[in-house]
């Protein structure tokens, strides 16, 4: 299935398109995942193998887990609902590795090409700009955190052998507090759904990010990041406060809103105007990498 | 079609600095076309412009497309090859071939592979770790399977040592121009590509300044070396040019056929570069 999805027979401009910026981000996209997988699961072994505990600052790790069921037992939380989170949590690194992987390729998106000439070759070829651009944050957007879910599942499977193994050598009854308690339907949620609304959320910075890739000479990371820390600088010394940081503020306030209980997996984002405000937003940062990209042939 | 090519007024500027200047221009089907400029003459902006790679003033046209709002429509009948745009440095040989396999309609894998296959380059290398010979060999096996109607080649040769030179351009004559499609060569190197030619345009100032067929070109433009008792006789017949170099004098006709110039001495035909200087240094 695989190969079938790598392999172009015939003309498929789309898949192709795909394909090429899979092939371009292959380490990224694929590479760093895998590893972090690979280091998770030979860390845990080792753990397991000689009984050691982990230290994150002056907490074990055991500790603190233990610590963490009690207090959301407190709190009144079903075992179901513990298990199934603590699960999906350990994919965390995961998701960490993406936010890296969305915001460089994000940056290097629409000028690497500029920069290695290559842009003149890909214009030599049936495909408008606009959809260049398109498939470009498709799959920033999403195939970076779909091709994430397999390594998310490999961990989550890995760690409940883990659990299996360290219930059964202290007698525990694995079944009823372990796999009773995993929530499958909901840990897939947890794994699909609440990766792409963070991206939707996030899109305005995403896409701020290829628009300066589009346009920028220097390096497109200092640019990013530079001109609003510039804006907000200027309007806090001149304006005494600053309304670009507010916005900022208060769309990250929106956006923290709809994430936790109660919100169906941050699919109560889409009740939310402000999700729709970033959807604009975007476009019109789309529209504009599409205005550069036609206009360049090199930097 | 008649005209593959068609530019009417054609201009362009950057700013205060005039690219191109009101351009009139048809180029025909079955034409191998040199494009010879100096540096800065306009030859990039013009093929630019025919490429869709940049919007432009006046009429232009391009098998029917206008190039800067149809360019994806466009490249499915135009390929070009520039020493610029290169294939890039991560892709690797064969995912090269899928994408355009992918992207194209008008592209034969087996075709290029065929090419391929008489070279060494190898299926699973990057690009970047081929030499400058061997990418511009892929470059060209990728757009001679591509079913198009006009190439453009931006100093296709750039960096090539003569061996490779010489195979790209036997190639491209044997195994892909035929009467339906149309080439446009721009280089610095004119000798090499003299005698594939069927047409030459000249651009100076981003104005064409010689715009004829090969045929005509030969057939108008003589060098005439005369013995030393007729120079002055020769110089009567007032050339274009006159020429000295090494106590050799030579003079250039546009006018005189053979039979009128022979009984005063060599008479030769110019040189393409010959007459390019002689364009751009006279009047």
């Amino acid at each position: 299935m695989i190969s079938a999805l790598t392999k172009i027979n015939g003309y498929n401009p789309t898949k192709a398109l795909f394909l090429k910026e899979f092939w371009d981000h292959r380490r990224a996209i694929l590479m760093t995942p895998m590893v972090i997988t690979g280091l998770f699961i030979v860390f845990v072994i080792v753990a397991m193998v000689t009984g050691n505990d982990l230290w994150i600052n002056d907490m074990s790790l055991q500790e603190s887990m233990r610590a963490g069921f009690i207090e959301a037992r407190e709190e009144g939380q079903s075992p179901s609902f513990i298990v199934t989170r603590m699960l999906f949590g350990f994919s965390v690194l995961l998701w960490i590795a993406a936010a890296f992987t969305i915001t460089f390729t994000a940056l290097s998106s629409l000028h690497d090409e500029r920069k290695d000439g290559s842009i003149l070759f890909w214009k030599s070829m049936p495909v408008s700009d606009a959809k260049e651009v398109l498939i470009r944050l498709a799959t920033i957007i999403f195939v970076i955190p779909l091709v994430i879910v397999p390594f998310a599942i490999i961990i989550e499977l890995f760690m409940v052998l883990a659990m299996t193994v360290i219930g059964l050598y202290h007698g525990i009854d694995v079944v009823s507090y372990i796999y009773m308690n995993i929530n499958v339907p909901v840990l897939m949620m947890l794994n699909i759904v609440l990766p792409i609304m963070t991206v939707l959320w996030i899109l305005p910075l995403i896409t701020w990010f290829m628009l300066v890739s589009s346009f920028s000479r220097r390096p497109p990371f200092l640019i990013a990041f530079a001109v609003p820390a510039l804006i907000i600088a200027t309007e806090e010394i001149f304006f005494e406060g600053s309304l670009l940081l507010e916005a900022i503020v208060s769309f990250a306030v929106s956006m923290g809103g709809n994430f936790g209980q109660g919100t169906f997996f941050a699919l109560s984002s889409f009740t939310e105007p402000a999700l729709y405000i970033g959807f604009a937003i975007s476009a019109a940062m789309i529209y504009g990498c599409i205005y550069f990209r036609k206009r360049h042939t090199l930097t | 079609m008649t005209h593959y090519i068609s530019a009417k007024g054609l201009s362009k500027s950057y700013g205060d600095f005039q690219a191109l200047k009101n351009v009139d221009l048809n180029i025909n089907k079955g034409q191998i076309v040199g494009l010879i400029g100096s540096n800065c003459a306009g030859k990039t902006t013009l093929i630019n412009s025919i490429l869709g790679l940049v919007s432009f003033e006046g009429e232009l046209n391009v098998m029917g497309f206008d190039p800067h709002s149809e360019r994806d429509e466009l490249m499915k009948e135009v390929c070009f090859i520039s020493d610029v745009a290169t294939l890039p440095k991560w892709i690797k040989v064969k995912e090269v071939l899928q994408y355009v396999e992918g992207i194209h309609p008008n592209f034969d894998p087996e075709k290029a592979l065929s090419f391929l296959s008489e070279t060494t380059i190898p299926m699973d290398k990057n690009v970047g770790k081929l030499s400058k010979g061997m990418i511009v060999q892929l470059h060209l096996a990728l757009v001679m399977a591509i079913d198009a109607k006009v190439l453009v080649l931006d100093e296709p040769t750039l960096g090539l040592d003569i061996l490779y030179r010489k195979r790209f351009y036997d190639q491209l004559l044997e195994d892909y121009f035929d009467e339906q499609r149309t080439i446009i060569i721009t280089t610095h190197q004119v000798d090499e590509i003299e005698n594939i030619l069927t047409n030459v345009i000249f651009i100076r100032d981003g104005q064409i300044i010689y715009d004829a067929s090969m045929e005509e070109t030969l057939s108008t433009w003589k060098v005439l070396e005369p013995k030393a008792d007729m120079i002055e006789e020769a110089r009567a017949l007032s050339p274009h040019r006159e020429n000295k170099s090494l106590g050799r004098v030579s003079m250039i006709f546009n006018d005189k056929d053979r039979e009128t110039l022979s009984p005063f001495g060599d008479v030769r035909r110019l040189s393409l570069s010959d007459l390019f200087v002689t364009l751009m240094t006279g009047e």
